[in-house]
């Protein structure tokens, strides 16, 4: 009786290398094997693509990447196929991200949509900067540059990243402003969905939709009651979704597989370790 | 497999030794991980000079001020300077004033943009509509629906019940509150769920980097190629 | 000297704060070339205020390296990687260049070569794997502590784990095949279908419960600023 004991209290004082183990072999396997699963596609999600599939061709989509290289892994995924989605539509995107460590990853998104642009039917001549995309790097001031951009986008955007001015480019002829927008994403990491609901929608009324890791998801569905987000897409399972929708699987897809077999892991021994807490209280 | 050239397939090997030198921190302390940590800091100070420079202080004060002559904007400046003497304990008070000015009209912009925002639309949807008809139906039952909307309006209600701490809680307003507890327990487990789903996506991240990408590079430096 | 170390800058704040409140409620175009010119200029105070940040990195180690803590080597390693990446970018720049045509004896355009940005290679094989890996070990140290410390205790601390349990296993696809039972007879499996109602009904009442409690504190902490009751973000002395 007293093994039995000291064996279920083993179980549950487990040394965490053990679980650490566990947790990479049930990563590395499924990836190993590259089996993909086709995802249920979510309501938020599938508002955010059929808003973005419902615009004309020509319309100006502004895709803000509010995060940095720690978010990366998810909101990467999201970032390209937004990208991919908008291109296929004939749809300009203007970027720029509010953290300073997320400037050069726009540089690098844009860099690997452009080579499968490069000679497409929409883009014969390719995607080019400042015609059918920008991308206006850091901008610093929070809150504030959502104000600017507001009231005049040129003033806040004065250069792009690569150190061009605005004041005549080409994919500013018709964009005056934030409300002139067809559809603006923020991709955060942070809390700056909220910064664009209230800083933003409230004052120049423009459409607003918005991906977030998921740690953070929860607290958005608020505003997706109220409709001042149209659409939300949360974590790698809301990237896999989208990349299922536009038809470019990618790394989201490729990834659900592993993200079933930890969280089922999890499950297990979250529930055996109850199990166990349950049995030795009895005895104890 | 996609085409990379040496210097990325050299990039990506070094970025695969740094990730498992990182990763080394898992079964102890060691001083890989500890090169690894201080180089990924002195790197990221690096990067914010150069975003400092190229993204903020030259479009936004060098070429303003000196190409194309807006000098009124030798007065902003001057109050940025000032925050940096918060550093030097003799004339700290310096970076008051420049404080006082970005504190005061953040706090003032905040007010009408929360009071709007998070206040006043969260309230009107709560009680915008408490009844769904037969035939709008979004689940595919309307009862179903009526009773979803009458449990939002009892949780933000019992929530909001339960962190307002000025009055006792006891009788209604105490059982508003324990009801309110069982809401929030609810919402803090799908968020314990996310957290866990966005914390593996993180590693997903990285193994697939590890194993996808990493023999490609070794198979363009040191194989038949791509 | 009370006059410009304590009483300038709380009126400063009053000013700034009660013309920024009323701005909104003014719909001129005075008013509004007042919110973009502020904006403006606090956007380049908030830049220069970003010095300040990597002044307190580069001190803090430099600190380390004078007084030869243990550890100190590791100092030199941090101030190696600054000064790599600083000069990278500000010699050689940020930006991706095109890739550069390679041409034969009579001009014709026989291939390419891409143009080597050291500040974006540094970026994208050192800082971007480096920080992605910090965060992603957490995943390991959730898993184990998941597994050391969640307890259904109390029926508070059940509930919270059985909505974890239902959230995890209702948004992987894995959630699909283990119940497929199709509620209302729609399109979603059971555990996604309750995923998805759990996190627009009560679980969203509760956030914009707390949504509502966090903007009433905003809104009071805005009020104490501007009227000068809350002082903190002087910083200390007087």
């Amino acid at each position: 009786m007293e093994e039995k004991q000291n064996w279920m209290e083993w179980i549950t004082t487990l040394d965490r290398r053990y679980i650490f183990l566990l947790v990479a072999i049930s990563v590395i396997i499924p990836i190993v094997i590259g089996v993909i699963l086709p995802v249920n596609v979510s309501p938020e999600v599938r508002s955010v693509y059929n808003y973005i599939d419902a615009l004309p061709e020509g319309s100006t989509v502004m895709i803000v990447l509010d995060y940095d290289p720690a978010s990366e892994a998810e909101l990467y995924p999201m970032t390209l196929a937004l990208y991919r989605h908008c291109f296929d539509r004939g749809i300009k995107v203007m970027s720029f991200t509010l953290w300073p460590n997320g400037a050069a990853l726009i540089e690098r998104a844009f860099d690997t949509i452009k080579l499968d642009y490069s000679e497409s039917e929409m883009f014969p001549d390719g995607i080019r900067s400042g015609i059918e995309y920008v991308n206006y790097g850091y901008q610093v001031g929070g809150a504030l540059v959502i104000i600017a951009a507001g009231q005049d986008i040129r003033t806040a955007f004065s250069t792009d990243y690569r150190g061009n001015s605005t004041a005549s480019m080409e994919i500013l002829e018709e964009i005056n402003s934030l409300g002139d927008l067809d559809y603006v994403v923020d991709l955060a990491a942070g809390s700056t969905i909220d910064w664009w609901v209230i800083y933003g929608v409230q004052r120049y009324h423009f459409t607003l939709g918005a991906g977030c890791t998921a740690v953070s998801a929860t607290q958005y569905y608020p505003y997706l009651n109220t409709g001042q987000l149209n659409g939300l897409i949360g974590g790698l399972k809301g990237a896999a979704e989208y990349e299922q929708l536009g038809g470019h699987p990618d790394r989201a897809l490729a990834g659900m597989t592993a993200q079933s077999s930890v969280h089922a892991l999890i499950v297990f021994l979250v529930v055996i370790a109850n199990v166990f807490y349950f049995l030795t209280r009895k005895k104890g | 497999m996609t085409t990379i050239t040496t210097a990325q397939a050299i990039g990506i090997i070094i970025a695969g030794a740094l990730t498992l030198m990182m990763y080394s921190f898992l079964y102890k302390d060691n001083p890989f991980y500890k090169f690894g940590e201080h180089l990924y800091v002195g790197v990221s100070v690096g990067y914010l000079v150069n975003i400092e420079w190229w993204n903020v202080l030259r479009p936004m004060f060098v070429i303003p001020f000196f190409y194309q002559r807006d000098y009124i904007l030798i007065i902003p400046a001057i109050l940025g300077i000032m925050m940096l003497a918060r550093f030097i304990r003799e004339v700290a008070w310096l970076s008051r004033t420049p404080m006082a000015f970005v504190i005061g009209i953040g706090s003032g912009l905040a007010i009408p943009a929360v009071l709007n925002g998070n206040i006043l639309e969260q309230l009107f949807s709560t009680i915008r509509q408490l009844w769904v008809m037969p035939v709008n139906t979004a689940s595919g039952l309307w009862w179903f629906d009526t009773i979803s909307l009458w449990i939002v309006f009892l949780g933000v209600l019992s929530v909001l019940f339960y962190f307002y701490f000025s009055i006792e809680h006891k009788g209604l307003v105490g059982k508003l509150g324990t009801v309110g507890i069982w809401f929030i327990m609810v919402s803090f487990g799908a968020a314990f769920g996310y957290t866990v789903m966005a914390r593996v996506s993180l590693l997903i991240g990285r193994v697939q980097f590890l194993i996808y990408q990493v023999p490609d590079a070794f198979r363009t430096l040191f194989g038949a190629g791509p | 000297m009370q006059l410009v170390r304590k009483h300038i800058p709380i009126a400063v704040a009053f000013i700034m704060g009660v013309a920024m409140f009323f701005q909104f409620y003014i719909p001129t175009r005075e008013s509004s070339n007042f919110l973009s010119d502020v904006t403006q200029w606090n956007r380049v105070i908030a830049g220069f205020a970003l010095l300040l940040g990597i002044y307190s990195l580069l001190n803090h180690h430099f600190h380390k390296l004078r007084r030869r803590s243990p550890g100190w080597g590791f100092s030199v390693v941090v101030y190696v990687g600054f000064f790599a990446m600083a000069l990278a970018g500000l010699i050689w720049g940020i930006r991706n260049e095109p890739p550069i045509p390679t041409l034969n004896a009579s001009g014709q355009v026989i291939g390419q070569v891409e143009v080597f940005v050291p500040f974006l290679w540094m970026y994208q094989y050192l800082f971007v794997p480096m920080q992605a890996t910090m965060f992603s070990i957490l995943a390991f140290y959730i898993a184990s502590a998941a597994y050391r410390a969640f307890r259904a205790r109390t029926r508070e601390a059940t509930v919270l784990l059985l909505t974890a349990i239902i959230v995890m296993l209702g948004r992987v696809p894995l959630g699909a095949f283990l119940i497929g039972y199709h509620p209302f007879g729609g399109e979603e499996e059971f555990l996604p279908w309750l995923t998805g109602w759990i996190l627009n009904n009560p679980s969203m009442a509760a956030q914009r419960g707390i949504m509502i409690g966090i903007g009433l504190g905003m809104i009071s902490t805005s009020l104490r600023i501007i009227f000068g009751i809350e002082r903190t973000y002087m910083g200390g002395g007087d």
